[in-house]
C-alpha cells in the first residue's frame, strides 16, 4: 500500500511540475495585462529579469530537480503574483475549504444516510415516500452543484437577503465575542456549505438507499425478524451494521471530489477557499502558486482515499468484500 | 391424550403478487414433546409452512386459515410475545443466515437479553453454555460468521434457537449440505436436546432418512398441496400416494441394494387443474384432471388426497391353478397362487427353473388358460387376447427374441403388425409412433434401418426390438420372462437398465420374472417366490430378498418332486 502512495505522490509531483508550462502563456505577460484599470506593462528586459530571478531561464530538467527537491523540504516558493510565500497562502485560505468541505459532507452524509435508511425501510411496500424521495434525490444528484450554487445565491442572498452575497466573514468586523464571531462565518458559511451539502446529499441518499434495501433482503434480516428483536435493536444493529460499510467508505472518497465541487461554488459565493485562490492563479499563471495549490490538494485526496481504502481493508477482514 | 402444542387448521398461504397459493389448505397436529416430519421435493412449501408457523409472513403473503399455539388461536399480535419465546426457528442453514457483523455469541444472546430481560453479561453466559450444549469449540463463541465452517454454522443456528427454551422448534433442513459424519452429529444433536428440554419437534426435511431417524409422523408435501399423512412406518413400508413412493424409490440411504430412481420429471401433458402431481403420475386417469384436493384430516390417521385413493392395484390373481398331464403324471404347475400388482409397481416373481413362473406368465397373458382361480386387470376380469390387442393392456416378453420375431420380416413390419390390426392405425400415425418407440429402445430409427430384415440382427437387438414391439401398445402391464436369459452379461444388464428406465418413465407396472435374486434386488418393489408352483413367499422386495439369502446358495430344486 506504501508503495503506492509514494508512487502516486512521483506522478502529482511530475504533472505538477509539467501541466502549468504547458499552457500557454506566461505569468510576465499576466501581470501586465490585469484586469481591471491599472495597466502595467513590463518591457523585454524586465521580464528577463523576473525570469531569472525565478529561476525559469534554466533549462527545464534543472527546474524539475530544484522543484522537487524544494518541495520535497516543504519550501513550495513564493507567488509570482502576489510576491509572498505559497504555504503561508495556501495556508490561510484552505481552512476555510476544509470549514466548507467537513460541515457539508457531515450534512451530507449524515441526513443522506439517514433518509437512505429510512426510504428502504419503506421501500418494501411500494410506499409514496420512498417513491417522492427516490425520484427528488435522483433529480438533485444530476444538477451541478454551481448552478445550485446560483439558484440558492439569487433566492436566498439576493432576493430574500437572508445571507451574505459575499465572502466569509463581514469585512472589517470587530467581534465582542468567541460566539459572535462563530455567528458571522456560520451566517457567510450557511449558502455554500448547504449548496456542497446538496449536491451531494443524493450521492449519499442513493448509496444508503441501495445498501440498505439490498441488507433488508438478506437472510440475517429474516433471521433478526425472527428473532422477535426490537425495532430499534434490528434496525441499528442488523440493518444498519450491515449498510455502513460502504457509506463510510464512500464518505472518505467524497471528501477529494467536495475538494474540486468546492472550487466552483467558492467562485460563485466568493468564498476565501482554496478554490477561489486556484482561479486566480490560473487566471495570472502564476506556476508557483499553482504548483502548490495542486500539490496540497492531491496531497490530501491522497490522505482521504488512503483512509477510505484501510476501511475497505478492514472490512474485508470481516468476510465482506463481496459488497463492496 | 395430551392436548395438542401446535393445531393449524386449513391454513394456505399465497404470496403478493403471486396468482397461485404456495401452499394449499392443510391441517397439521403437534404433540408436545412429539416429532413430526414435513417432507418433500425443493419447492413444495415446506420452508413457506415454517416461516407461516413463526409469523413471519404477513406483509409479504395472505394467509387464511387458523394456527392455534397451547390451545389459542392465535392472531398477528400474538406472535409478538410468542417468536423465539415458544416458537423458535433453526433456519435452513445458509452462508447469509447470521448476521456478518455481530459475533456469534451475541447472536445467540440476543433474543435473551430481548424476551427474558437478562442483562447482557448474563446473557452472556448463558449463549456460551448454550454453544457448549451443542457442541462448538470455545475458540469460535467470539468469532465472526464468515469465520466458521457450515457445520459449526448448523450447530449455532441451533443453539440460537434453543436460547429461550421454546416449547416447539421448527427445524428446516438440518443437514442439507452437510457430510454423513456430521449429519449424524446434528440428528443425534438435536434428538439429545430434545430428550433435555422437552420441546416440541417439527422436523422439514427432503431428506427420507432423517425424517425416518428423527420422526414418528409424517407429512408428505408437493408443490404446496398436503398429498399424505400417516405414522412413520405406515407410510414408509406402505406409501399410498405415488408421489410419495417415488420419494422413497429415489432414497437411496433406505435400501443399500436398490438401484434408485427418481421420479421423472413429467409423463405426460400437464394440465391446469386437478390433482398438481398429474403430469408425473403414473396411474393418472383423466378424471384426475377434475380432482379437487381437500384437506386431509389428522384424526384418520394414515390418508391420503388421491382421486384414485391412493396406488391401485393394477392385476389381482387369485387361486390360480393350473396343472398338466403327462401321461400318469399330473403336475401342479401352478397351485394356489395369490398376489396382486399394485400401478407403477415391479414384482418380481422369483424361482428355480421348473417353479412354474413361466407358466404363471402365460396364465396371465392368456397362452395357457387356468384350470381355476381368478385373474382381475383393473377390477375387472381380464380378458387376456383382449388386454393384449388393446392399449393400456399387458404386454408379454418372453427370453427368446428369435422366437418371438419371424426372421424373414423387415423390422418396419415387425412394428407395423400390432399398430395396423389390432389398433387400425394410419399409416402416417403408424411410422411417428414406430420412431419413438425405437428411439426409446435406443434403436436406430432412420428408413434404413426400418428397411432391414430381422435375422440381420443380433441377439440383443433383438430383444429390444421385442421390447419395442410391446412398447407401441403403451401397455399398463409389462411381463419380462426372463428376457436376459439369452444375452450375455453386457447386454443383459443394459436390456435390465433400459427396461427399469422405460418402466419408470413410461409408469406401466412390471412382472418381472427372473431366477436372480442379485437381478431381482436391484429392481423389485415386491417379490414373490415359487418353489414347485407355490408361493412360497411373498411381500416387499428388500424383506423377502433379505430373508430368502439361502436361494444363493441352494442348488436348483429338483423338478421331479413337485410331480404328484
Amino acid at each position: 500500500m506504501w508503495q503506492k502512495i509514494v508512487g502516486t505522490l512521483i506522478v502529482v509531483l511530475v504533472l505538477n511540475f509539467f501541466l502549468p508550462r504547458i499552457m500557454p502563456g506566461d505569468p510576465f505577460n499576466f501581470i501586465s495585462v490585469e484586469e481591471g484599470s491599472v495597466t502595467v506593462t513590463l518591457t523585454e528586459d524586465q521580464i528577463a529579469h523576473y525570469h531569472a530571478y525565478y529561476g525559469m531561464d534554466k533549462p527545464m530538467p534543472e527546474q524539475f530537480i530544484t522543484y522537487i527537491s524544494r518541495t520535497l523540504s516543504g519550501d513550495l516558493g513564493i507567488s509570482i503574483y502576489y510576491n509572498r510565500p505559497v504555504s503561508e497562502m495556501i495556508g490561510e485560505r484552505l481552512i476555510w475549504t476544509l470549514l466548507l468541505v467537513i460541515a457539508a459532507l457531515g450534512i451530507s452524509s449524515l441526513f443522506g444516510s439517514a433518509l437512505g435508511l429510512i426510504s428502504a425501510y419503506h421501500a418494501r411496500e411500494s410506499s409514496i415516500l420512498d417513491d417522492l424521495l427516490l425520484r427528488m434525490m435522483t433529480i438533485l444528484s444530476e444538477i451541478p452543484d454551481f448552478i445550485i450554487g446560483l439558484a440558492l445565491l439569487i433566492y436566498f442572498g439576493a432576493h430574500l437577503k437572508w445571507f451574505p452575497l459575499a465572502g466569509a466573514t463581514t469585512a472589517f468586523a470587530v467581534y465582542d465575542s468567541a460566539f459572535d464571531a462563530f455567528l458571522d462565518y456560520t451566517h457567510h458559511a450557511a449558502l455554500p456549505c448547504l449548496t456542497l451539502s446538496l449536491s451531494s446529499i443524493g450521492d449519499f441518499y442513493l448509496l444508503s438507499r441501495q445498501s440498505a434495501v439490498s441488507v433488508l433482503t438478506e437472510p440475517y434480516i429474516l433471521t433478526a425478524r425472527a428473532k422477535g428483536l426490537r425495532k430499534r435493536r434490528l434496525i441499528f444493529h442488523h440493518v444498519l451494521a450491515n449498510a455502513i460499510s460502504p457509506i463510510l467508505a464512500r464518505i472518505f472518497m467524497k471528501m477529494g471530489g467536495m475538494l474540486s465541487g468546492a472550487v466552483l461554488v467558492e467562485v460563485v459565493f466568493a468564498y476565501p477557499g482554496i478554490g477561489k485562490l486556484m482561479r486566480e492563479a490560473v487566471s495570472m499563471r502564476d506556476y508557483v502558486l499553482i504548483q502548490g495549490i495542486f500539490f496540497y490538494v492531491a496531497v490530501l485526496i491522497l490522505i482521504f482515499n488512503t483512509a477510505a481504502d484501510m476501511i475497505f481493508k478492514k472490512m474485508k477482514q470481516r468476510g465482506f468484500h463481496e459488497k463492496l | 391424550m395430551q392436548p395438542p402444542l401446535l393445531t393449524i387448521n386449513a391454513l394456505s398461504i399465497r404470496y403478493h403478487k403471486q396468482p397461485v397459493n404456495a401452499v394449499h389448505p392443510f391441517n397439521l397436529q403437534v404433540i408436545p414433546g412429539e416429532t413430526i416430519g414435513i417432507v418433500g421435493e425443493s419447492g413444495s412449501g415446506k420452508s413457506s409452512i415454517a416461516h407461516a408457523i413463526m409469523g413471519l409472513l404477513f406483509d409479504k403473503a395472505t394467509i387464511e386459515g387458523t394456527i392455534a399455539f397451547d390451545g389459542k388461536t392465535l392472531t398477528q399480535p400474538d406472535w409478538q410475545a410468542l417468536r423465539w419465546r415458544q416458537i423458535a426457528l433453526v433456519f435452513q442453514n445458509a452462508s447469509n443466515v447470521l448476521n456478518p457483523m455481530m459475533k456469534l455469541a451475541d447472536q445467540v444472546a440476543e433474543p435473551i437479553t430481548t424476551h427474558l430481560g437478562l442483562s447482557k453479561s448474563s446473557a452472556r453466559q448463558r449463549a456460551f453454555q448454550l454453544l457448549q450444549d451443542v457442541g462448538l469449540d470455545s475458540t469460535w463463541w467470539r468469532a465472526y460468521p464468515s469465520q466458521i465452517s457450515g457445520g459449526m454454522r448448523q450447530k449455532v443456528l441451533i443453539a440460537m434457537a434453543l436460547a429461550c427454551q421454546p416449547k416447539l422448534l421448527i427445524v428446516d433442513e438440518p443437514t442439507m449440505s452437510l457430510d454423513p459424519a456430521a449429519k449424524h452429529q446434528v440428528v443425534a444433536l438435536i434428538q439429545a436436546l430434545q430428550e433435555k428440554y422437552h420441546f416440541g419437534l417439527i422436523v422439514i426435511s427432503h431428506e427420507m432418512k432423517i425424517i425416518q431417524h428423527m420422526c414418528s409422523k409424517v407429512y408428505v408435501f408437493y408443490k404446496g398441496h398436503h398429498l399424505e399423512y400417516g405414522a412413520l412406518d405406515d407410510v414408509l413400508e406402505n406409501p399410498r400416494h405415488p408421489y410419495t413412493k417415488g420419494l422413497i424409490g429415489a432414497s437411496w440411504e433406505l435400501d443399500a441394494h436398490r438401484d434408485i430412481w427418481g421420479i421423472p420429471a413429467s409423463i405426460r401433458a400437464p394440465v391446469a387443474s386437478g390433482c398438481p402431481f398429474y403430469e408425473r403420475c403414473f396411474q393418472a386417469k383423466p378424471s384426475c384432471t377434475q380432482y379437487d384436493i381437500k384437506p386431509l384430516t389428522i384424526e384418520q390417521g394414515h390418508s391420503v388426497a388421491c382421486q384414485r385413493g391412493g396406488i391401485a392395484t393394477l392385476l389381482k390373481v387369485q387361486a390360480l391353478q393350473k396343472k398338466f398331464q403327462i401321461r400318469h403324471h399330473v403336475i401342479n404347475a401352478v397351485s394356489n397362487v395369490s398376489f396382486e400388482v399394485k400401478e407403477g409397481e415391479v414384482l418380481a416373481i422369483i424361482g428355480t427353473s421348473g417353479s412354474g413362473k413361466s407358466t404363471l406368465a402365460h396364465l396371465i397373458a392368456g397362452y395357457e388358460t387356468k384350470d381355476a382361480g381368478s385373474i382381475t386387470f383393473e377390477n375387472s376380469p381380464a380378458a387376456p387376447e383382449a388386454l393384449m390387442r388393446r392399449q393400456g393392456g399387458l404386454q408379454l416378453v418372453t427370453q427368446d427374441p428369435a422366437a418371438a420375431l419371424n426372421s424373414c420380416w423387415r423390422i418396419r413390419d415387425v412394428l407395423n403388425e400390432p399398430l395396423k390390426w389390432s389398433l387400425n392405425m394410419c399409416g402416417k400415425k403408424r411410422h411417428r409412433l414406430m420412431r419413438h418407440v425405437l428411439h426409446d429402445v435406443q434403436l436406430p430409427s432412420n428408413e434404413s434401418f426400418l428397411e432391414k430384415q430381422v435375422h440381420a440382427l443380433s441377439g440383443g437387438e433383438k430383444q429390444r426390438l421385442v421390447l419395442a414391439r410391446a412398447l407401441t401398445m403403451s401397455p399398463k402391464l409389462f411381463i419380462a420372462d426372463e428376457i436376459t436369459a439369452m444375452l450375455d452379461p453386457s447386454n443383459a444388464a443394459n436390456i435390465v437398465k433400459l427396461l427399469k428406465a422405460m418402466q419408470n418413465s413410461h409408469g406401466f407396472s412390471m412382472i418381472f420374472i427372473t431366477h436372480d435374486l442379485y437381478l431381482a434386488r436391484k429392481i423389485a418393489d415386491t417379490a414373490l417366490v415359487l418353489e414347485h408352483g407355490k408361493v412360497a413367499d411373498y411381500g416387499p422386495g428388500p424383506d423377502v430378498l433379505t430373508a430368502r439369502q439361502d436361494m444363493l446358495r441352494h442348488s436348483p430344486s429338483n423338478t421331479l418332486s413337485s410331480i404328484s
